[in-house]
């Protein structure tokens, strides 16, 4: 565990990591996704103990500026620490302004830039400089339990013996070029989920055995390749393709960046033949060449209270998802535990709800339109999360109190349809949700779901 | 290794269930939006701009000549125009939108005080959307003293309907029919998308709420029977209704059309097809509305709980269409544009 090995996987991962975060940021912005998702909503879902953390009005586009600078300094290798800390943070903090958003890669990047605080990842271009191959592995760990996870979370029976929700997905794809046709097929959809499961709970294996590793790396880059193509997942194959190049071996980074000196040094002796032209420009290129420094073999460490943020940073990655078997209930339809533990691409959930205000002084009632107070992605993600249902109620108790209501009351009239199943109510409709708290068994204001999903 | 894993992969994905006897899904959603096109909605559109026309002319003649007989002809003539309409309800993509024709044509209650108060009213204009098109003119011709009063009026009214009628259908026949067939694909701007969208949503806002709903009184304190559609006619409102159920109906059984491509994605609940479970809750809307009165303000003055059951009815079939076929057909509820995982 001792041993020690280059820092360039590192150097890699780090300017690789900043490319994508950058590009990340640039392309959200340049969707007008600031404005649609963060501005023009009145209403936010919040999480549980982050409800302080808001849209900041138009200073939010200040803080994507921020996040999007520091992703450039963590690519560059510009005071990395203080870049990869604002960045955790800038990142973290949008995310958590509305979890309508929440996506699987969004958490992955926010817990990875905190593990990528604490590692001892050189500044610029590292050249020569060890580190202990522990680090390396505390991002192969990383990564690779992401896969796993996923891996496991696809060992139920929706998707192996239904190949549910791809049956669903995949024949919507019909006008994919070459594969349109292909994807009608039934067989098709079986080989996609048992595909996919194989996929994810190898593919870690693969990538950290010498001999396979070129196989699954090449098996990353065409599994991710597909998931663009068929998918609307943004950014995520390419943060996953590089993500898997710490796997690779040291000497590969090695030979990447000795190429990448090269080509600086080739450009550096152009700059200088042209600037030597200009009278006294010459001295301002002056110095030696990035290949001619003498290798010296920097030991990077990290202090003692980093390796231990480290070891609890993967404990919690590895034990946090699993908080679902604290819940007996179906997971799939409460969700409890859903989020933040690699369920990705699991399920296909519709529904509707459609919420009465009385007033148990007066017995005025009044059927709220959702869309006076929800994007039409909101209350997509409403209507199937019982969280966001809950919240939503408490929103509208408190909004009718103000215009007037002495007592309101709320309730939901909900149908969801899981996977391909007939349509059921949702929430019992004879709560008054402005009674329930978060703290509640969200079973006991549901109806109980009328299937069995078997597996993990 | 290498040799050992290929095979491997290969087992795996061998070993994946039999595919048993299920179909082969091959649905043509071209040709759906070409019978969509050319035996609906077209024929829909040109079927109302020939009763805007006939309309237009009974008012011409009834001005010209005014009697008991010509003001007939154009009551009669405002009924089929009404009724005509009701067929295009869910069709508001691509030109529908873009003229406001919804809007314009059907928005009710007429705000009658200004409508009588406004005599040189820009009928374009997004705040005049309540005095104007049929519900306006149900107001003139039925309820006020005599419609001769206001003939400027009535031609006015007329001849705008008529000119957004003509403008929708040329706009149909002349090129956008064309666009709107070629554009198959399955983003959530082509046109299968955006036709089952309208056709859902006005299903909910407009027949199940619009016609029932807002009269019954489901989203107030209490019945708002003035809020039916044609109320000044009287004898109109449940047979609006009756069309435009049909129109939903028929849309949704057309052959290629929404029921036969649920089933060739061979879409079951609980062991029966989506397709009959829909059609179902279709004639069980029909016969929940069969026994209510002709005017729909009466019913709901003398006993709404029949017009609450036919809304509870009419929801059964939201949570079918909305939810279930929606999910089954991957089409999201309105477009939204963002990342998923």
């Amino acid at each position: 565990m001792r041993t020690e090995t280059s820092a360039s996987p590192l150097v890699v991962f780090r300017f690789g990591f900043g490319l994508m975060m950058l590009l990340s940021i640039v392309r959200f912005w340049a969707y007008g996704w600031i404005d649609k998702l963060y501005l023009q909503p009145q209403f936010h879902f919040s999480y549980r103990y982050f409800e302080w953390v808001r849209p900041l009005g138009n200073w939010t586009y200040a803080l994507f500026a921020i996040t999007g600078l520091a992703a450039c300094c963590i690519m560059v290798g510009y005071r990395y620490r203080l870049a990869i800390v604002t960045f955790f943070l800038s990142f973290t903090y949008i995310e958590l302004m509305d979890k309508t958003t929440y996506l699987n890669h969004y958490y992955f990047i926010s817990l990875l830039s905190l593990l990528l605080c604490f590692l001892p990842v050189p500044r610029g271009r590292g050249r020569g400089m060890k580190v202990g191959r522990r680090y390396i592995g505390a991002l192969q760990l990383f990564v690779a339990v992401v896969y796993f996870y996923a891996g496991l979370a696809k060992l139920n029976s929706d998707w192996l013996l239904h190949a549910q929700p791809l049956a669903i997905w995949l024949p919507a794809k019909y006008s994919t070029p070459l594969l349109g046709d292909l994807l009608q097929q039934r067989w098709v959809h079986y080989a996609f989920a048992w595909g996919g499961a194989a996929y994810d709970l190898l593919i870690p294996f693969l990538l950290l055995y010498r001999p396979t590793r070129w196989l699954a790396f090449g098996l990353v880059v065409i599994f991710h390749v597909l998931t663009w193509v068929l998918f609307p997942i943004g950014m995520f194959p390419y943060i996953m393709i590089v993500g898997a190049t710490i796997f690779l071996d040291a000497g590969v980074h090695d030979k990447l960046l000795d190429r990448y000196d090269g080509l600086r040094d080739r450009l550096r002796a152009d700059l200088l033949r042209i600037y030597s032209k200009i009278p006294g420009g010459a001295r301002q290129l002056e110095g030696t060449t990035y290949s001619a420094i003498p290798l010296r073999s920097l030991r990077l460490t990290a202090p003692r209270f980093a390796s231990y943020a480290v070891a609890a940073l993967l404990a919690f990655h590895l034990l946090f998802p699993f908080r679902y078997l604290l819940h007996g209930q179906e997971l799939f339809w409460t969700e409890e535990g859903y989020r933040f533990s690699w369920r990705v691409m699991l399920m296909e959930k519709a529904g509707v709800a459609t919420f009465t205000v009385r007033d148990a002084a007066t017995d005025q009632r009044t059927v709220v339109d959702n869309r006076q107070f929800l994007t039409v992605f909101q209350e997509k993600q409403m209507a199937t999360q019982p969280d966001f249902i809950l919240q939503y109620a408490h929103f509208l108790g408190d909004h009718y109190r103000e215009r007037g209501f002495t007592t309101p009351q709320v309730y939901a009239e909900s149908y969801v349809a899981l996977n391909g199943r007939l349509s059921q109510a949702y929430v019992d409709p004879s709560v008054d949700l402005t009674n329930v708290t978060a703290d509640q068994p969200v079973s006991s204001w549901l109806q109980p779901f009328q299937d069995t999903i078997y597996g993990l | 290794m290498y040799r050992l894993l290929l095979p491997l992969l290969v087992l795996l994905v061998a070993c994946t269930p039999e595919s048993t006897d299920e179909p082969t899904v091959s649905f043509d959603r071209e040709a759906m939006l070409e019978h969509w096109a050319d035996n609906i909605i077209v024929p829909a559109f040109q079927d109302f701009r020939q009763a805007a026309r006939q309309l237009d002319g009974s008012i011409e003649t009834y001005l010209d000549a005014p009697s008991a007989t010509t003001l007939g002809e154009v009551r009669e003539q405002f009924a089929r125009t009404y009724l005509r309409w009701q067929r295009l309800g869910p069709f508001m993509v691509g030109p529908g939108t873009e003229l406001r024709l919804r809007e314009q044509v059907n928005t009710y209650p007429t705000d009658t005080e200004r409508l009588l108060g406004g005599d040189r009213t820009d009928l374009s204009l997004p705040s005049n959307t309540d005095v104007q098109g049929l519900p306006a003119l149900d107001f003139l011709l039925f309820g006020t003293d005599n419609p001769l009063d206001h003939a400027g009026k009535l031609r006015q009214l007329t001849a705008r309907l008529l000119e957004l009628a003509e403008a929708s259908t040329d706009a149909w026949t002349g090129g956008y029919r064309d666009t709107y067939v070629t554009n198959s694909g399955n983003s959530a701007t082509a046109s299968i998308d955006r036709t089952v969208n309208n056709y859902v949503q006005w299903y909910e806002r407009n027949l199940r709420a619009g016609k029932v709903g807002i009269p019954a009184g489901v989203f107030a304190n209490r019945p708002l029977p003035d809020l039916v559609e044609a109320p000044y006619h009287g004898e109109l409102s449940k047979r609006l209704f009756l069309e435009a159920l049909d129109g939903a109906t028929d849309f949704f059984s057309a052959d290629p059309g929404l029921a036969t491509y649920l089933d060739a994605l061979d879409v079951k609940r609980d062991g029966e097809a989506l397709s009959a479970r829909i059609k179902s809750q279709f004639a069980a809307v029909r016969t929940q509305a069969a026994p209510l009165a002709e005017d729909f303000a009466r019913q709901v003055r003398d006993d709404n709980t029949a017009m609450l059951e036919l809304y509870d009815a009419l929801q059964r079939n939201v949570i079918l269409l909305k939810v279930d076929m929606l999910q089954a057909l991957s089409i999201n509820v309105d477009y939204v544009d963002a990342d998923g995982d």
